[in-house]
């Protein structure tokens, strides 16, 4: 293909890109955003796929089978933790106004200018090697289209035409980056044609993959089985794909790559920058954690076959892998795909490199060069009203000498310096930044010292374990250096640290650097204290939902600044114009005036540094608001008390919840007790008060007839003995009601003793209506017995039993007819119990009574004679007895129909009792 | 005995047969006329019948109490001014028959002393034929 | 159901595909065979990674029924 036909096309893509950029950013200024929702977030999300993807996966399936899905993997396997831990960023983030990642981690740890400065300068070592492989991948990519015979050769010779390609390309970059990077310094920066041109871009990456993917498949072969069965007939290939174990799977690889996968899609700065800082609504994470996997997984889904094909088709040249999606296209005549194909990879590098930039120059920007300026006074005495726009002037001199610094490192590069391994170095290198943020956000005992230890150390195990050897002249030093270690230090071995041997370079610099940077970060932070700005920044951090909700900005101002002061310092800058909005707003918002001269209170200032923060960065802010705010910033004793007071209050009013539930729930339980107790502590009153007033009935008539009959001595003898007679009977009677109350007492109470045999309930039945037969014929009373011949025995107390058969039975002949009573006893075994029917023929009792019957004290008045009958305790006994006898006694009534009483006693044994005349 | 007052009659409340035929003699003894009932019920109709001066009644009765039967007495103009002597079982009773008399009732405590019982009612009787 | 409630189910879910697609156990889904001619390694990762995929997609959609977010 002719060069200025690519060049052309290549310039009307970055044109396009433009074009999109601009009509987002005039969108939004009509106020329609394009990029507010979450299919563009996650989109913007696949700026994470650059050339790499494009070529290095490729290569890299061609020659070490799948392992390299790990990097895609890695991200789709940690998407279910972005709510817990992406979206509590970026809540973070918006809160604090963070910038970058240098910010985020600055800010939570104190807004420490060391810090924000160190992982700055981390970021820019990990990534610049990183810019530098896209604009190789970009030059390259021309360089195949536009002279694909001779690129083996030019590939050899390392001809300085490539290196002005690469130039261009970088300064072509540069522009756009500052185009669209560099508008205004606003807070937070969100730059919208950016954020819709990334978007775009990863359309048409996608786009371009999946097209040479189908004709991979399905025109140079007839689809996956075709091409598949035919690549494992190479054995290279089967060895990789097809075989248990996989030789293209090595375990510890496979999980370390994983981790650093899952690490580089939130730490890397462009994926920072478009996942955090370039977020319109922490929500947009919910459809990112499926929507990005799945981009993932669609980008991925050809690069296999599309290797496999390329092996194939190229047998001899396997090294040249990496550019199989052009070849194959190319060698087949397709230009117009390869076309596409190229235009795909620019895609991948363009955005990457844009936005890697943006990313590193605002972190530079903000944490190394303005802290200098800062403290070299310059900007403080400046008298300069507005340096808004050279704080710009300075963004974009970083950008451009981040790309003339990634442009020197592409030269210098051989060029056998595969894209996968430097990608890696990166991955591991921004992995360190991982126990600073992830420890920052969950942990409130991280503190700067640990941070700085972590990342400090991390970083230097970072350095010598990987780039350091490719940095080193090749010749005998590095190899001997490798072989023995440095100094000759065999622990000291940069591919075996410590003697740890057996890993790939990747996997062992992961592990040693993650392992101090980790283990220095927490004993560190364990034994040293953190400030009382670090404190609070911890619990904002951290608490950031709770405190969301509930938390009131306590004064870590306590200060006051001049209302003018403030505003100069914004104005210079922000600009005057958006100081202006910005005053304007918070007043509103306030519902209230200011005043130049006036002093404003802790909220402003707070409101006014978050402002600047945004701008500048959190370090720098809190530097420049100090200057004009005339107190000290609180004590860490004083801070720590205000935040322990939150804390305190927040957990007091949750134990006051906690408590609050008991207490309820104790008080109802104790109702509950309360009125039981009551009901019981009346039964026992009517109990005692029936009990008393039984007693004092016969007292009271013993004491007036006895009294009678001692005052009277001239009493005539029938009236002293009748009264008497009744003194006695009522004696009686008292003594009865006691051992009936005491006896009733100790069944109930379970203190009663029994007396268990075996008895004859035919026995006793027939001897105690023997023993009524005398009052029966007294009183014309016909008893009429009805029993079997024999009946089981059964276990039971003989005396009680007795005591029930003659309370049923006296009661028979007290209520039973008086002129011709008529008792019938009958005794009968049916199903399994003893039952004995008493029947009187009385008045028989209301239908109302009858449930009250057993109760104890309830007495029935004879109507006619008017007398009660009996102390009404017998039959509570009775019931007492047959129950206690695991027995049920009921009963039957008619008025004027007698009343009959059945009683139930279950058998335990089966004995035939001797017959009842054997009975002594 | 002869009823010295034979005018003056007592009717005798109590469901207790014995205290009955112990305050009966009582009663007689001293000379009084004397009816007997053992409810409520049996009281009022009695009070119908026999219209006496005073009615010796016990509190604690089934069916129907001798406050009751009080109030009920209470409610008829031409008994209002009937005396009444309660034989309560306890001291609380008290409480609850205020309201229920018209001035004069007397309480008394079961087991009763038959020298009290007996000076009360001569007591009133003295006082109201005079 | 809330955010964060969606937070944990899927964290759970990480530990869960996080051991499957780790050794020992990724060794089910690689290895010898092939279906229709496609290797079974192929296959298998990326019809896990598909799986992994739509549970994702299915635990948010579904928990984010109630909730509107845009």
């Amino acid at each position: 293909m002719r060069a200025w036909v690519v060049l052309i096309v290549s310039f009307s893509y970055l044109a396009s890109l433009f074009g999109v950029a601009y009509w987002a950013d005039k969108m939004r200024a009509k106020g329609k955003s394009l990029i507010r929702n979450p299919i563009v977030y996650a989109l913007s999300l696949a700026v994470y796929c650059t050339a790499w993807t494009f070529y290095g996966s490729v290569g890299r399936a061609a020659t070490h089978g799948i392992e390299f899905l790990a990097i895609y993997i890695g991200p789709t396997l940690s998407a279910p933790l972005w709510i817990l831990i992406l979206r509590k960023i970026i809540v973070i983030s918006r809160s604090q106004r963070i910038n970058s990642i240098a910010d985020f981690i600055s800010s939570r740890y104190g807004k420490s200018s060391t810090l924000g400065g160190l992982v700055t300068i981390i970021a820019i070592v990990a990534i610049i090697p990183y810019i530098s492989l896209q604009l190789k991948a970009v030059s390259t990519s021309f360089e195949l289209l536009t002279q694909q015979n001779s690129f083996v050769t030019k590939v050899l010779n390392g001809e300085s035409f490539f290196a002005d390609k690469a130039f261009y390309v970088a300064v072509i970059l540069g522009l756009f980056t500052i185009f669209f990077g560099t508008r205004h310094l606003e807070a937070p920066e969100h730059h919208e044609g950016l954020v819709a041109a990334v978007a775009f871009e990863s359309i048409v990456k996608l786009l371009a993959f999946l097209a040479v993917g189908i004709f991979v498949c399905f025109f140079l072969f007839d689809g996956f089985g075709d091409l598949f069965s035919q690549a494992m007939e190479v054995p290279d290939l089967h060895e990789m794909y097809n075989s248990s174990p996989s030789s293209s799977l090595r375990p510890w690889n496979w999980f370390w790559l994983n981790l650093i996968s899952m690490f580089a899609i939130l730490f890397l700065p462009r994926q920072f920058h478009v996942a955090v800082v370039e977020n319109t609504n922490p929500n947009h994470v919910k459809k990112a954690i499926w929507l990005f996997p799945l981009y993932l997984l669609l980008i991925n889904i050809f690069v296999i076959p599309i290797a496999l094909g390329g092996r194939m088709f190229f047998p001899a040249t396997p090294g040249i892998a990496d550019t199989y999606v052009l070849q194959l296209p190319l060698e087949n005549g397709q230009n117009l795909l390869a076309l596409l194909v190229y235009i795909g990879g620019l895609s991948a590098s363009t955005s990457m490199v844009i936005v890697a930039t943006i990313a590193l120059s605002i972190m530079a920007s903000n944490n190394l060069i303005v802290p200098i300026l800062l403290r070299t006074s310059i900007i403080k005495e400046s008298f300069e009203r507005d340096i808004s726009s050279r704080l710009m002037g300075i963004r974009r001199l970083v950008i451009i000498s981040i790309l003339m610094i990634a442009y020197a490192y592409f030269s210098s590069l051989g060029q056998n310096r595969s894209l996968v391994s430097i990608g890696l170095i990166s991955f591991v290198g921004v992995a360190q930044f991982a126990p600073s943020v992830l420890g920052g956000i969950f942990w409130r005992g991280g503190n700067r010292k640990g941070a700085i230890a972590g990342l400090l150390l991390g970083f230097i195990v970072w350095g010598f374990t990987l780039p350091f050897v490719s940095l080193l002249p090749d010749g005998a030093t590095a190899d001997s250096i490798l072989e023995n270690g440095v100094f000759g230090w065999g622990i000291f071995r940069p591919y075996a640290l410590m003697g740890l041997e057996g890993m790939d370079q990747i996997s062992h610099a992961t592990f040693w650097s993650l392992f101090v940077n980790l283990g220095a970060y927490v004993f560190v932070s364990l034994l040293t204290s953190p400030s009382a700005l670090e404190h609070s920044q911890a619990n904002l951090f951290v608490n950031i939902y709770q405190l969301e909700r509930t938390y009131q900005e306590k004064p870590i101002w306590k200060g006051k600044a001049y209302l003018f002061d403030i505003e100069n310092l914004l104005a210079r800058f922000l600009g005057p114009r958006r100081t202006e909005t910005i005053l304007n707003q918070y007043a509103a918002e306030k519902g209230i005036k200011l005043t130049k001269t006036k002093e404003v209170d802790f909220e402003l200032i707070n409101h006014a540094e978050k402002q600047l923060a945004g701008a500048i960065g959190a370090a720098s802010a809190r530097l420049l608001i100090s200057s004009v705010v005339k107190e000290e910033p609180p004590k860490l004793r004083e801070v720590m008390e205000a935040l322990d007071e939150t804390h305190q209050l927040m957990r007091y009013s949750k134990e006051l919840e906690q408590k609050s539930d008991e207490l309820r729930r104790a008080s109802e339980k104790l109702q509950l007790a309360n009125a039981r107790l009551k009901e019981m502590d009346k039964l026992k009153n009517d109990f005692l008060t029936t009990v008393t007033h039984e007693l004092r009935t016969p007292i009271t008539s013993i004491r007036a007839l006895t009294t009678i009959v001692h005052d009277n001595k001239d009493l005539d003898e029938a009236k002293r003995h009748e009264f008497l007679g009744i003194v006695i009977k009522e004696c009686e009677r008292i003594s009865r009601l006691i051992n009936q109350v005491l006896d009733l007492e100790k069944m109930e109470s379970g203190h009663a003793e029994w007396n268990l045999t075996e008895v004859d309930m035919l026995e006793i039945v027939s001897s105690t209506a023997s023993s009524i037969k005398g009052i029966c014929k007294e009183r014309n009373i016909k008893l009429i017995e009805n029993y079997p011949d024999s009946i089981p025995l059964i276990i039971g107390d003989r005396d009680r039993l007795v005591q029930v058969v003659m309370n049923l039975l006296s009661n028979a002949v007290k209520f039973c007819d008086h002129e011709k009573g008529e008792i019938k006893v009958t005794l009968e075994l049916k199903e399994e119990k003893i039952q004995l029917m008493v029947q009187d023929n009385g008045i028989g009792l209301k239908k109302e009574v009858l449930p009250y019957i057993f109760d104890k004290f309830s007495q029935f008045t004879d109507l006619k004679s008017g007398r009660p009958h009996g102390s009404g305790l017998g039959l509570s006994i009775t019931w007492r007895i047959v129950h206690l006898h695991k027995g049920s006694i009921s009963v039957e009534s008619k008025e004027n129909h007698g009343a009959s009483f059945l009683v139930e006693l279950p058998l335990e044994k089966k004995i035939k009792s001797p017959s009842r005349f054997s009975v002594p | 005995m002869s009823a010295t007052i034979p005018q003056y009659r007592i009717l005798i409340v109590d469901d207790e047969p014995n205290i009955v035929l112990a305050i009966e003699f009582l009663m007689k003894q001293a000379g009084y006329e004397v009816a007997k009932a053992y409810n409520g019920l049996e009281a009022l109709e009695k009070v119908n019948e026999f219209k006496p001066h005073l009615i010796i009644l016990d509190v604690m009765m089934p069916h129907m109490d001798g406050f009751e039967v009080a109030r009920t007495l209470r409610q008829d103009d031409s008994y209002f001014n009937t005396k009444i002597i309660f034989l309560t079982a306890q001291g609380t009773d008290r409480d609850m028959a205020k309201g229920y008399g018209s001035g004069g009732d007397i309480y008394l405590t079961k087991p009763f002393d038959n020298k009290e019982l007996t000076t009360i009612v001569q007591e009133i009787t003295e006082y109201e034929l005079n | 159901m809330t955010i964060m409630r969606i937070g944990r189910v899927l964290a759970a879910l990480f530990f869960f595909f996080g051991i499957l697609l780790n050794f020992p156990l990724i060794q089910l889904f690689t290895g010898e065979g092939e279906w229709m001619g496609i290797p079974k390694s192929y296959l298998g990762i990326f019809g896990l990674w598909l799986f992994m995929i739509l549970i994702f997609a299915f635990v948010i959609e579904r928990g984010s029924g109630s909730n509107n977010s845009s």
